[in-house]
């Protein structure tokens, strides 16, 4: 019985340690499907060249 | 020696394309790298000099090790309950914490990073959450902060710290813990003794790969972007005044163990830091 909890605590545990690690996946996917720009590039290209700045 | 020779010499063939690739992509930059840091501005070790007497720099260096650090630990020790949550699961739900744990590697970490600025942020999901369940008055400063930080790259780590791990505890035999028990060893007590000390080669495994790779992490911290402080990674955006400071000898000799890689990640990264990119998200 103790052996069992001792398991289901575990597991329900490293379950939630994985919701963790699906946290930004469930929040992009639906933020994906709205109309809100969260995150874009510049319209007309970036202004600096970055080889030249290597 | 000889003998020993004699025996590797017949694997070299075969080893040979290998090696050649390595020469060409890690060794031959490596090495490139190495003389520039002390050949510019004048031939010496003024470049390292200035890196180990220059109080800012140590400051970077002591800020990388130390949120490299507590990475490392917090991921392991995260990732080592996942790792002997699935040695323990189910086949049926050891599978999906598989296919679980390998889904944030099909996201791109800059996507990741913003991903928690979204869920950190003064506005952002957490904060709301706790507003509106009226445990906080206030919102949190989640980000722009060590805790941002941290929390991003122990994101990205976990995962890596599970298969590590994973790998490890598979391959050890359960019987041997089963015959601790039968032996009169408490549960506890047989896995304190006998199967967490087969499991420390894991355990070794993933620090080293976490820490090593928490110490050239770039994108988060640019993301969380801390505004009174920095670390090694950020150094080598362009844009930063100390970088322009240091020159390119000055720059190689502190990023000497990656040479070449991550350049696009870099210049993805670099791009993002420009003010156009953040969009609505940009404080």
């Amino acid at each position: 019985m103790k052996t069992t909890s001792r398991r289901g605590i575990l597991l329900a545990s490293g379950w939630l340690i994985i919701f963790f690690l699906l946290a930004p996946s469930l929040i992009v996917f639906p933020i994906s499907l709205t109309d809100t720009s969260y995150l874009g590039l510049p319209e007309h290209g970036f202004l600096c060249n970055i080889g030249e700045r290597w | 020696m000889v003998n020993r020779l004699r025996r590797v010499l017949p694997s070299l063939p075969w080893l040979a394309p290998a090696l050649i690739i390595l020469l060409i992509a890690y060794l031959l930059p490596l090495a490139k790298v190495l003389t520039v840091s002390v050949l510019e501005p004048a031939a010496g070790f003024g470049n390292y000099e200035k890196l180990l007497l220059d109080e800012g720099m140590r400051h970077i260096f002591w800020t990388t090790f130390r949120i490299s650090g507590i990475t490392t630990v917090i991921s392991v020790a995260l990732g080592y309950v996942v790792a002997l949550a699935m040695v323990n699961a189910p086949l049926r739900q050891f599978h999906l914490m598989l296919v679980c744990v390998l889904i944030p590697f099909w996201i791109s970490v800059l996507v990741r990073a913003f991903a928690w600025v979204v869920l950190l942020r003064s506005g952002g999901v957490i904060n709301s959450a706790l507003i509106a369940l009226g445990i906080i008055k206030e919102p949190l400063d989640l980000l722009y902060n060590d805790f941002g930080v941290v929390v991003g790259m122990v994101h990205y780590m976990v995962p890596l710290a599970v298969l590590t791990i994973y790998g490890q505890m598979s391959g050890i035999d359960t019987r041997l813990a089963m015959a601790a028990r039968g032996l009169g060893a408490g549960p506890t007590y047989a896995f304190a003794r006998v199967f967490f000390p087969l499991s420390v080669p894991g355990i070794a495994a993933a620090a080293i790969l976490i820490f090593i790779t928490a110490l050239g992490f770039y994108i988060v911290p640019a993301a969380a972007r801390w505004r009174q402080d920095t670390d090694a990674g950020r150094v080598r955006q362009p844009d930063d005044q100390r970088h322009r400071r240091l020159g390119n000898g000055n720059r190689n000799g502190i990023y000497t163990r990656h040479p070449c890689v991550h350049d696009d990640v870099r210049d993805v990264a670099d791009r993002g830091s420009a003010p156009c990119i953040w969009g609505s998200l940009r404080p």
